[in-house]
């Protein structure tokens, strides 16, 4: 009886143990069940369900004439998986592998493979396309091979600044790489299929393919020739100058297309180094995004605003004295000589302070800053890439302002404008008062269609016949002017130059920045170019610093456009002139 | 009224003797087992195939993709301004024009016809004659209208 009690006792706690094992087991599975539901479910598909991305091809950015600027192609990076390889003999083989086809020593790769992480390490990147399939297809154990996109310049740093560039991720980062960053990436597909147990692809499994879709092909308006005429020149400039920087902009004056766009310093495309914020100031660009004071190339705009209000014709005389006071501050000329007599033309042409400044007075504050903002000063151009400075200026509604503003403005101080702004208001000159929006980006070529940019008037500022008038005031400044040497021979160029004082921190200092803008041939315009050198060491006038660099240009632009000399021409044997 | 789980419709009965019907019904069904199981393997082998062929169809159309981009920056290289003038001074031995001097031509090239201009003038048409044999086509048959 005592036994069979004490075998009763135990069946209890037997029974008793079995059913909180049970319970546990049931609780668990509950949690499994009810609680991590969601958990679990999402291994289990992960486990059960593959996903492969297909990379979208990244589109490339052309010149006008279809020449690439930046485009893709995809190389291979070779990666070590550390510790996969067990046998010593394999290893070595690997070693020697890898050694004879990718030239990397057998002690980097031992190195890399004897690494304690589970992560694989990267051996070689960059490595061709044909290396990389004859690697895949060797199938080497403990060699990993990934994809990747390249970015390539086939016309090295050209227009480095305004192509911008692209991440490790191939995504865009500055300048039209980012601007038209959603158009170039395309859109990356996805395959998802079943898998077995060790990851591999069920060949009957169910599978859905998400194609992917290349990027775009951008057409921009520069034309590659002009852009690396541009940017010889400004490594002439700055070699012989030794300026702070220096831009270039050249410009279609009918359609706003930009032909060039160059900046100084400028930075290496193919490695753009993002850590040093030294560098960050080079992959700046300049001709969108800085703002500065125009000085004399700003005359230009006051004449207009005269002109178009009648209160002036070139032929208007005024008396320079070589200064004048305007409430309580002396304005003087450039030279700090009075002219005496002068007419408008040749307050152009001498670059004449107190003669815009009396232009200024009498046209009055509203008209002339009703002009300015007409120009399209103060406000940003559109144009299609990041970053433009608006520019800035006091006008009478501001508290600050004063009538001293008026008279400094009128020379283009005390107004800050962008480079992008003053080619473009200068352009609707050349365009007989049009002004138009300026553009980078001719077209976009997607697999489904063309997308076209068509030029954007953005308003008429001055009549033809005023633009004309102007226009050939201007080629008096380049004919008859301070130093002629923007003058090209058989062509009539338009044009005028510009020296400012440059700011620093305290104020103006005695730095100046020196510029011109002209335009060619006057007849029929084919381009208008702008030149800016900031602070140039040797020469700080605009006339002999930015003049010669016009003429340099304009040459070789005419040559290369086909545009035959106003003048007589010189007949070949044989034909009739 | 009861009905004989055994009863076979009269037309079958000269058709299948008593004595051999179940086996022979045990027999063909066997074999279109047998068939449809093989013809299954066949088609789940042909669909396996098939889609490994579309595979490496796919992979050879990405291959050829990839290699036509790297042709075209290997070009892009090569018709490089940089490279064109490093060809022509140092190989070619040329130097920049010291000066311009433009002359008139008899030329039927329209102005901007060149590599730097965009012509704005029409791309004259190609001669779109039809072909000898078209026209004996048209002799021959009346009814072939060209469209």
């Amino acid at each position: 009886m005592k036994d069979g009690a004490i075998r009763y006792r135990r069946l209890v706690v037997l029974i008793g143990l079995i059913a909180l094992g049970g319970l546990a087991l049931l609780a668990q599975t509950a949690g499994i069940q009810l609680v991590q539901h969601d958990y679990f479910k999402a291994i289990a598909l992960d486990e059960h369900w593959g996903r492969k991305d297909l990379l979208a091809h990244r589109g490339a950015i052309r010149d006008r004439n279809g020449h690439p600027l930046a485009a893709t192609t995809t190389l291979y990076d070779i990666f070590v998986a550390p510790g996969t390889i067990k046998s010593s003999d394999l290893l070595s083989k690997t070693a020697k592998t890898v050694n004879s086809l990718l030239q990397v020593p057998e002690e980097k790769f031992l190195a890399l493979h004897s690494q304690a992480r589970t992560q694989p390490a990267l051996l070689q990147a960059g490595v061709a396309y044909d290396l990389g399939n004859k690697i895949l297809d060797l199938g080497l154990p403990g060699i990993k091979v990934e994809k990747a996109a390249h970015r390539n310049y086939p016309e090295g740093n050209l227009a480095s600044t305004v192509l911008g560039i692209v991440g490790k991720d191939q995504k865009g980062l500055m300048g039209l790489e980012a601007y038209y960053n959603s158009d170039l990436a395309g859109k990356s597909g996805t395959i998802i299929y079943e898998r077995d147990s060790v990851g591999n692809e069920i060949p009957l499994g169910f599978r859905e393919r998400e194609a992917s879709q290349e990027g775009a092909d951008i057409f921009l308006t520069i034309d590659r020739f002009i852009q690396r005429l541009a940017e010889k020149e400004l490594d002439q400039a700055m070699k012989k100058h030794q300026p702070k920087s220096a831009t270039i902009i050249v410009m279609d004056p009918k359609t706003g297309a930009i032909l060039a766009m160059a900046n100084r310093p400028a930075f290496d495309l193919t490695q753009p180094n993002l850590g040093d914020t030294s560098q960050l100031d080079r992959m700046r660009n300049r001709a969108v995004s800085d703002m500065y004071e125009p000085g004399s190339t700003f005359k230009i705009i006051t004449m207009a605003a005269a002109l178009q209000e009648g209160k002036i014709t070139p032929q208007t005389t005024m008396f320079d004295k070589g200064y004048v006071v305007k409430y309580g501050w002396t304005i003087t000329n450039w030279d700090g000589r009075g002219n005496g007599q002068v007419t408008m033309t040749d307050v152009l042409k001498n670059s004449i302070n107190v003669g815009v400044v009396w232009v200024s007075d009498l046209l009055g504050p509203e008209p002339f800053y009703k002009y300015v903002k007409a120009f399209g000063f103060g406000q940003p151009t559109s144009i299609d890439t990041n970053g433009e400075a608006a520019g800035q200026y006091r006008t009478p509604d501001d508290q600050d302002w004063s009538p001293v503003d008026l008279a400094t403005n009128s020379f283009g101080q005390a107004i800050n404008v962008s480079p992008l702004q003053m080619i473009t208001a200068v352009s609707a000159v050349a365009n007989g008062g049009k002004l138009m929006r300026p553009y980078l980006v001719e077209k976009i070529v997607t697999p489904n269609g063309v997308r076209v940019f068509r030029p954007v008037e953005v308003r008429r500022v001055i009549t033809p016949e005023v633009a004309k008038t102007l226009t050939g005031m201007l080629k008096k400044v380049v004919e008859e002017g301070l130093t002629k040497l923007a003058m090209v021979p058989g062509y009539d160029m338009a044009g005028k130059t510009g020296t400012a004082q440059a700011l620093s921190a305290t104020g103006y200092s005695n730095a100046t920045i020196a510029s011109f803008i002209g335009f060619g041939p006057i007849e029929d315009p084919r381009f208008i170019i702008f030149i800016k050198i900031d602070e140039p060491k040797d020469d700080p006038w605009g006339s002999v610093v930015a003049s010669p660099i016009y003429r340099s240009m304009a040459e070789q632009m005419l040559v290369y456009l086909r545009v035959p000399p106003s003048g007589a021409l010189t007949a070949a044997p044989g034909v009739k002139n | 009224m009861p009905v004989s789980p055994m009863s076979v419709p009269k037309s079958l009965l000269g058709r299948f003797p008593r004595h051999r019907s179940l086996s022979a019904i045990l027999n063909i069904s066997a074999a279109i087992l047998g068939m449809t199981s093989l013809m299954l393997m066949v088609q789940i082998s042909g669909v396996a195939s098939m889609a490994y062929e579309v595979q490496r169809l796919e992979d050879l159309r990405l291959n050829w993709q990839e290699n036509n981009y790297r042709v075209e920056a290997e070009m892009a290289y090569l018709q490089s301004l940089a490279r064109i003038e490093a060809e022509a001074t140092t190989r070619l031995k040329m130097a920049p024009a010291k000066e311009t001097i433009p002359v008139l031509v008899a030329s039927t090239l329209q102005p901007g016809a060149g590599t730097g201009g965009k012509s704005t003038n029409p791309i004259p048409k190609a001669n779109n004659a039809d072909p000898w044999w078209q026209a004996i086509l048209d002799l021959v048959s009346p009814l072939w209208s060209k469209s």
